[in-house]
């Protein structure tokens, strides 16, 4: 009897703390599960408020407007995500105090989140049950290509305006669907800016680009940058010597890594999350791999901290990044300063594209139901379509340092723009365009030798 | 080409070892218990953090935090199959087969045991500094290189072998051991306490897996979903091998990191990665109980 005893009492245990997993995952991880776990609460509440998708009408409690986010908080891209919803979380409690949505009477904007694990069908159903259950009345995500290709698809599937962020595959923005709008670049975009920083380093070094090499994560980000940049570096007569797929979660990259070895290209462009960005760069180093023109990292894991912390700064010495943001913001704009500022000492993260993004993603939302002043979806897709954002020193809506925000017909951002960084003495220095450029910076090509003393002073993030 | 063959050799038998060490855990309970512990990686993901957590906050190396972590983790192991699996063994014993819900409870106990650590410690990917992980072995114009932590694995995988080896076969516990694993219903009629046993098995098994992980925390990451790749290739690698054969594993083990170092110089990774599958399928076609399987 008292053993049986035992295993009730162990057997609850386990299924509470599964339980109270399942509300930790929906209202996602760590720093944001006060205010997510809030809001799921809150919007478990009012469920029974919710309308269907087709009246066009979300749930409102008196002056609350609800926004579904869908993030990958856990999985390969878990800190990416938790970045992303840092961001969107910061600047909707910056909306809520100054006002709201006043077009809607000081409307509050309520986040509702959604983990998408990093996975597709798990963030097309959260875009599903947010759409049908939870009365949102628009949906945010979902940062990784291939989750967002099926997420975007439910979402106008459930006629409600979608904000794609982050994901970057074509195709999300390029299938006629009118409810779906993408504020970033697109691969297309991305690859374009690599190459075009290709070609101006080559120009001002005299080095001549022949042959690149691609690794890649083989889901769709990956394998879209692929076939982009194959498609435009074979208009300027470059050579593919190397196309490497890689399964998600490869613990040794040593296989591949020969492979460049024996192919010896002049550049590595190279598409990975956080954890295979962390193996890749370590092995790269350790293996003495020195392609003359660098490793251009389309951005990914090279984007974010906690890749830094992970690695010795010389991984990183003279890597390009495509940054999906403007770097020099914090020190040409006072209110990104202080918000760097901000971020550090609430979030502990330097400031980046992840969470510039997700604020950028959110404001947009604001803006859009201030035009529409209403969480009428057909007018939120309507003020969405319309929407013009200029940025200036007072435009606290453009984190990532877009000139412009405003959507094409098919409901891509044409303004979006990133920088080309190159990592010198461990700091990233914007080159590429010109006008991202700070006085006097240039890049260092061809990349050096100095396997045992580069990045020797900077210290370990 | 030639060349970068033969330097993915050894890179693949390193990688093998691993596996190996990791997948020796499940060989032994999977083996003796015929339980389908989906928690295996789970279990091992664990370990890790528990390396990471003694390195963090004591400095304490995790080759030296075995003897702390691994008799930790034989305990429970054991309490495991004591609290959670026996009472559903005893419940159904009357069936010929293992029962599915033992494995039904250990996949509760993998989403559980993952899931709890991701709350506590968050989604961060973390790595351990230590003097093993930071060095590499270099031969030649850095012809071949890798971390001193992969090879530290390699030997321990035999090592760990070897032990496993001589306590299965050796010792009185062995017997009792190779005893329930062979006919459960006879070795109790002989006198073995089977469930007793089975707790044994398992928090060896436990024991084994919290070994292989001081390995992994120098090479790989810490983070709660890491348990999810290993454990499903575990499966792979003891099930080629044979169930109930520890050197099984690590054949088993070494074929799988072969084949993906190897083949990867041919052929694309995700498609290297198809052939060891494949390979699966052949064996298992051809040889149902593996290629060192005895039962």
């Amino acid at each position: 009897m008292k053993k049986r005893n035992l295993v009730k009492i162990i057997c609850t245990i386990i299924t509470v703390v599964m339980v109270a997993s399942l509300f930790s995952a929906c209202g996602g991880s760590k720093a944001p599960a006060e205010s997510s776990s809030a809001s799921s609460n809150q919007s478990a509440g009012e469920s029974k408020e919710a309308t269907s998708a087709q009246a066009g009408q979300s749930a409102n409690s008196g002056g609350e407007v609800k926004i579904g986010f869908v993030w990958p908080l856990t999985g390969g891209s878990a800190t990416i995500g938790q970045q992303h919803n840092d961001g969107a979380l910061m600047a909707i409690e910056e909306i809520n105090a100054n006002g709201g949505i006043k077009s809607m009477g000081g409307a509050k904007i309520v986040p509702v989140v959604a983990d998408s694990e990093t996975k597709p069908d798990v963030g097309a159903n959260q875009v599903e049950r947010l759409a049908t259950k939870e009365g949102v009345c628009m949906i945010i995500g979902a940062y990784n290509s291939a989750v967002t290709f099926p997420c975007a698809e439910a979402a106008q599937r459930n006629q409600i305006p979608f904000i794609s962020q982050g994901g970057v595959k074509n195709e999300i923005t390029e299938r006629g669907y009118d409810w779906v709008f993408r504020v970033n670049n697109k691969a297309t975009y991305d690859v374009e800016e690599m190459l075009k920083g290709i070609d101006l380093i080559c120009e001002e070094n005299n080095v001549e680009m022949k042959t690149y090499a691609l690794i890649y994560e083989s889901t769709d980000w990956g394998s879209d940058n692929a076939k982009t940049w194959k498609k435009f570096a074979d208009e300027r007569g470059w050579k593919c010597v190397l196309d490497e797929p890689v399964t998600v979660g490869q613990s040794d990259m040593s296989s591949q890594i020969l492979k460049i070895k024996n192919a010896n290209p002049d550049v590595i462009n190279v598409s990975f999350y956080t954890p295979e960005m962390i193996v890749f760069a370590n092995g790269l180093i350790a293996n003495r791999v020195n392609p003359p023109l660098g490793v251009w990292s389309v951005g990914g894991g090279e984007q974010d901290p906690a890749f830094f912390k992970a690695v010795e700064p010389k991984a990183y010495e003279y890597h390009f990044v495509q940054e999906d943001w403007d770097v020099s913001g914090p020190l040409n704009h006072k209110w990104i300063a202080e918000l760097a500022e901000k971020v550090k000492a609430e979030k502990g993260y330097e400031l980046n594209s992840f969470f510039a993004q997700g604020w950028t993603a959110a404001y947009v939302a604001y803006e859009a139901l201030e035009a529409a002043g209403s969480t009428d979806k057909a007018k939120i897709k309507e003020a969405l379509r319309n929407l013009d954002i200029q940025n200036s020193e007072d435009c606290r809506v453009i984190l990532s340092g877009y000139p412009r925000i405003k959507f094409d017909e098919n409901g891509q951002n044409t303004y979006s723009t990133g920088t080309i960084v190159q990592y010198q003495n461990g700091v990233p220095v914007g080159l590429s365009p010109i006008q991202n450029r700070a006085p006097g910076a240039k890049a260092i090509v061809p990349i050096p030798d100095d396997f045992d003393t580069r990045a020797a002073n900077v210290k370990k993030k | 080409m030639l060349q970068s063959i033969l330097i993915s050799i050894p890179h693949g038998i390193l990688l093998g070892g691993a596996y190996g060490a990791i997948a020796l855990g499940l060989s032994v309970i999977f083996g003796v218990t015929r339980i389908v512990n989906f928690a295996h990686g789970s279990l091992l993901m664990v370990s890790v953090f528990a390396y990471y957590g003694l390195y963090e906050l004591w400095g304490i190396d995790p080759y030296m935090g075995i003897v702390i972590v691994a008799p930790i983790m034989f305990m429970v192991g054991y309490v495991i199959l004591t609290v959670l699996i026996k009472p559903l063994i005893i419940r159904e014993r009357a069936s010929v087969v293992e029962p599915t819900s033992v494995m039904l409870i250990t996949i509760g106990l993998w989403y559980a045991l993952d899931n709890l650590f991701m709350m506590i410690f968050g989604s961060n990917y973390r790595t351990l500094d230590t003097k093993a992980s930071q060095t590499n072995i270099v031969l030649g114009d850095a012809t071949f290189v890798t971390q001193l932590s992969r090879v530290i694995a390699f030997v321990a995988s035999f090592v760990l072998a070897g032990l496993l080896w001589f306590i299965t076969n050796k010792t009185e516990l062995g017997k009792r051991i190779r005893a329930v694993s062979q006919n459960r219903d006879a070795a109790a009629l002989c006198g073995v306490d089977v469930y007793k046993t089975y707790g044994i098995a398992f928090g060896l098994g436990a024991a084994a897996v919290s070994i292989a992980a001081a390995c992994l925390s120098q090479f790989y990451f810490v983070q709660p979903q890491i348990g999810s790749t290993f454990g499903t290739k575990s499966f792979l690698i003891v099930v080629l091998g044979g169930l109930g054969s520890i050197p099984g594993a690590l054949l088993g083990g070494f074929i799988f990191g072969l084949i993906e170092s190897v083949g990867a110089q041919f052929i694309t990774t995700t498609s290297a990665s198809m052939l060891s599958f494949l390979l699966f399928i052949i064996v298992l076609v051809v040889r149902p109980k593996g290629l060192m399987g005895k039962l």
